[in-house]
């Protein structure tokens, strides 16, 4: 047992090495001034873009009225520019993929008593169903805190989850200032705005996917509750439109879930899955996704909604 | 629980360190829970059907052996494959048959309502139901005498290692080992555990990574022209040995960690030159299951050579319907039959070329049956082929293939499968023992096995092709 002991640590050693030297040669080697250990794997996620701007950008020693929380439907849905206009002082957090279990850390590590009013948190039947793995790769990398990247690796053990870490502490002993990935889409405020619309031929069917949520998120989402009424802040649970193509019993079988979570946790729930007048090609740039025109006509939607509820004061331009 | 999951890696050094400190007496009752609960991980209500198929071929062993006249023991025996081949046939094939009886009857203008069955195939049905009757027919002729011990036998029936995807042994072979008194050995423990990680480098390297071309490209094979869709079949051809391949070595390496050596279940099968050998290098276990108990007790080589051949086309077919409940896997089986008996027609004439040129021959045909294992359906299949025959050099749909900004993702898999190719001859010597490097060495070959797995490996938990069988 000693022999296999130390033989054991002897292979770790060497392997450490290996992956070491494997590691660096592959961040070394650029193509475009970007290192190819970004080739080797499609969850190795780029140092920078729209994740690195927006957490680089948030403030947690402002004050906010609204902060959100959700997936990339959530910083292509809730336009911050429209809300800044009307002085209602927002910050969008979402980021592409993000699970319930990610929102979760997200507003333990920066959600404090005093910081916002309110949390809005995006939902879909995605967000119920996610395992948070591009979600994950893409925080570890990007958000600024050390710790809260080691507390979203623990959160999902698995190797990319360490490959993720590796190459976060590359990027800080290489003393590279800036990442040399650009989002251009970036507007202000956590918001992407997409340009670009839906195709006209798009067969909705083939994006069908099976509502199956699971256990892991919906606990997330307790939590998430747990943690907003002990930082006393207010949480909402809106759904994001969706084009109308998608509505089958399985979008359905969401809804009425998060209505029952919802009433149970006697939480505000404002559902636009299908309530609204937004046409499926005009107003999305892809199966899903809100263009920048369909954002501009829900964000003013919500703040009216918002403001009717008292959930937010009515200002002025 | 997947091998390839982060509860394995919980469960396997677990199960090892408490299986080493405990008595001998009490480590079989332990093995048995273990692999219970690993089943049990899965779906707990399939537990009820191996624990059914235990019972009934543990009682039914016994009254073979007991059994006085033939007759009795020829009652006995049809008991046990009743037995089995129901749940077999109950919760594998059911839909099939009876979608295929509806079919046969609307085109002859029957109407017909098809009954169907809505639950989901257990895993691993296929392996530890021919296991389990394979210890009923060698008692039967005699081959072993049946096992005292429950326990013994429902270990043997639900070995955690080879339950879900074999290989599968024989009563003969495993229950000595399984009340041996294995003690911790370094050489072998070290030996297991190479072989696993080898096994997962197959598995989460190279199997997975080909297999997200294979998925885009058999997704929709009408989008692809002649090359794409050859591509696709040699990455799939690949794809499968190292998926299935992969998860025999893992058994085999978690099963030596144990001390219980199972049986070889691939020889470099691609490197075969006829189909016949073929058969000898790919899936040994389940080749030599179908030669022992279907081949053999419908005549094997001692009949007429019309019947010979009829015999090896049903063993095929019927090799074929054992890996999926789809016409698809009959036509794959047939075709490697028909194979089989060409090659054996024109043994002499194959010898006379070189050794390379008949590689190339069993890999194109082999090929071009995976064509059919992988397809939807047969009439896919036979698209497929035409248009690898029809459209050669056509490239349609290469840039789904190769998407762009993915250049150097397809180039780096491209050059992990060539350098596997390369390197596998290699390590199947290392891993079975017949080539020996310094202990530097091995620590530098595995340690770059394992950056690899770190580095490159694919870990969204892609079950292993076989555990649908």
């Amino acid at each position: 047992m000693k022999r296999f002991l130390l033989q054991g640590l002897k292979f770790i050693g060497i392997f450490m090495i290996i992956y070491l030297l494997t590691f660096s040669s592959l961040f070394l080697l650029k193509k475009k001034n970007v290192p190819l250990i970004h080739r080797v794997s499609n969850t190795l996620l780029f140092w920078g873009g729209d994740t690195y701007k927006r957490f680089k950008e948030f403030d947690v020693t402002q004050k906010y009225d609204v902060l959100i929380l959700g997936s990339s439907h959530s910083y292509n849905s809730f336009d911050t520019r429209i809300l800044k206009k009307k002085n209602i002082r927002a910050y969008n957090l979402g980021t592409s993929g993000q699970s319930l279990e990610n929102s979760l850390i997200l507003a333990r590590n920066y959600f404090h008593e005093g910081l916002t009013k309110n949390i809005v948190l995006d939902i879909y039947p995605g967000a119920f169903m996610s395992s948070g793995l591009e979600s994950t790769c893409d925080l570890i990398v990007n958000v600024p805190s050390n710790s809260t990247a080691l507390d979203l690796a623990w959160s999902f053990p698995d190797i990319r989850s360490i490959n993720m870490l590796v190459l976060r502490l590359f990027y800080k002993f290489s003393n590279a200032q800036e990442p040399t990935y650009k989002d251009t889409r970036y507007r202000e405020g956590g918001f992407i705005a997409m340009r670009d619309s839906a195709e006209t031929n798009i067969e909705y069917d083939n994006f069908l996917q099976k509502y199956n949520p699971s256990s892991e998120a919906i606990n997330s989402l307790y939590q998430i509750i747990s943690h907003c009424e002990q930082i006393k802040t207010n949480l909402i649970l809106v759904a994001h439109p969706a084009p109308i193509e998608l509505k089958n019993e399985h979008y359905l079988a969401f809804i009425n879930d998060a209505e029952n979570l919802a009433v149970k946790m006697e939480l505000d729930f404002l559902d636009y899955s299908f309530n609204h007048n937004l046409n499926s090609t005009d107003h999305f740039y892809d199966v899903q996704h809100l263009n920048e025109a369909g954002a501009q006509i829900f964000t003013e939607k919500i703040i009216a909604d918002l403001q009717s509820k008292e959930l937010i004061l009515k200002t002025t331009e | 629980m997947l091998f390839n999951s982060l509860e394995f890696f919980i469960f396997f050094p677990v199960v090892v360190s408490i299986y080493f400190l405990l008595p001998v007496r009490n480590r079989i009752l332990f093995l048995l829970i273990a692999s219970y609960f690993f089943y049990a991980s899965w779906k707990v209500e399939y537990l009820l059907l191996i624990i059914l198929s235990t019972l009934i071929d543990f009682w039914v062993g016994r009254k073979i052996y007991i059994s006085k006249e033939k007759h009795q023991k020829r009652l006995w025996l049809a008991l046990s494959l009743i037995a089995n081949l129901s749940i077999l046939i109950g919760f594998k094939y059911f839909n099939f048959f009876s979608e295929s009886v509806a079919e046969i009857l609307t085109f002859l203008g029957l109407s017909y309502t098809t009954p169907l069955f809505n639950f989901l195939l257990p895993i691993g049905i296929s392996f530890y139901t021919f296991q389990s009757m394979s210890y009923s027919i060698d008692i039967y002729n005699n081959k072993i005498t049946p096992e005292k011990r429950l326990s013994v036998f429902a270990l043997y029936v639900s070995y955690f290692p080879q339950l879900v995807a074999g290989p599968i042994e024989r009563a003969k072979q495993l229950i000595p080992q399984l009340k041996g008194n294995h003690q911790f050995d370094y050489e072998r423990v070290v030996s297991g555990l190479k072989q696993m990680l080898w096994g997962f480098f197959k598995k989460l390297v190279i199997a997975d990574n080909l297999g997200v071309f294979v998925n885009t490209i058999y997704d929709s094979p009408d989008s692809y022209g002649g090359v794409i869709l050859l591509f696709g079949t040699y990455c799939f051809a690949f794809q499968i040995y190292c998926d299935f391949s992969g998860y025999s070595d893992i058994a085999i390496g978690a099963s030596r960690v144990l001390g219980i050596q199972l049986m070889e279940n691939f020889k470099l099968p691609y490197l075969s030159k006829s189909i016949p050998e073929f058969w000898q290098r790919w899936h040994i276990s389940l080749s030599t299951w179908f030669r022992d108990y279907v081949y053999i007790p419908l005549g094997g080589n001692r009949v007429s050579r019309f019947q010979l051949l009829i015999n090896i086309l049903i063993v095929f077919l019927v090799s074929g319907l054992w890996h999926g409940a789809n016409w698809t896997f009959i036509v794959w089986g047939g075709l490697h039959g028909i194979f089989y008996l060409l090659f054996r027609q024109f043994k002499s004439m194959s010898k006379k070329l070189p050794k390379f040129i008949n590689i190339f021959i069993t890999f194109q045909i082999t090929s071009i049956c995976w064509v059919f294992f992988r397809a939807n359906n047969i009439v896919e299949g036979i698209e497929i082929l035409q248009t690898i025959f029809n459209n050669p050099f056509s490239i349609m749909g290469l840039e789904n293939v190769i998407r762009p900004g993915s250049l150097g993702n397809f180039l780096i898999i491209m050059s992990l499968f060539i350098g596997f190719v390369m390197i596998d001859p290699f390590m199947d010597q290392l891993i079975k023992g017949k080539r020996i490097v310094s202990n530097i060495q091995n620590h530098i070959i595995f340690g770059s096995i394992m950056t690899g797995i770190f580095l490159f490996g694919f870990f969204y938990e892609v079950s292993f092709i076989y555990f649908q069988f």
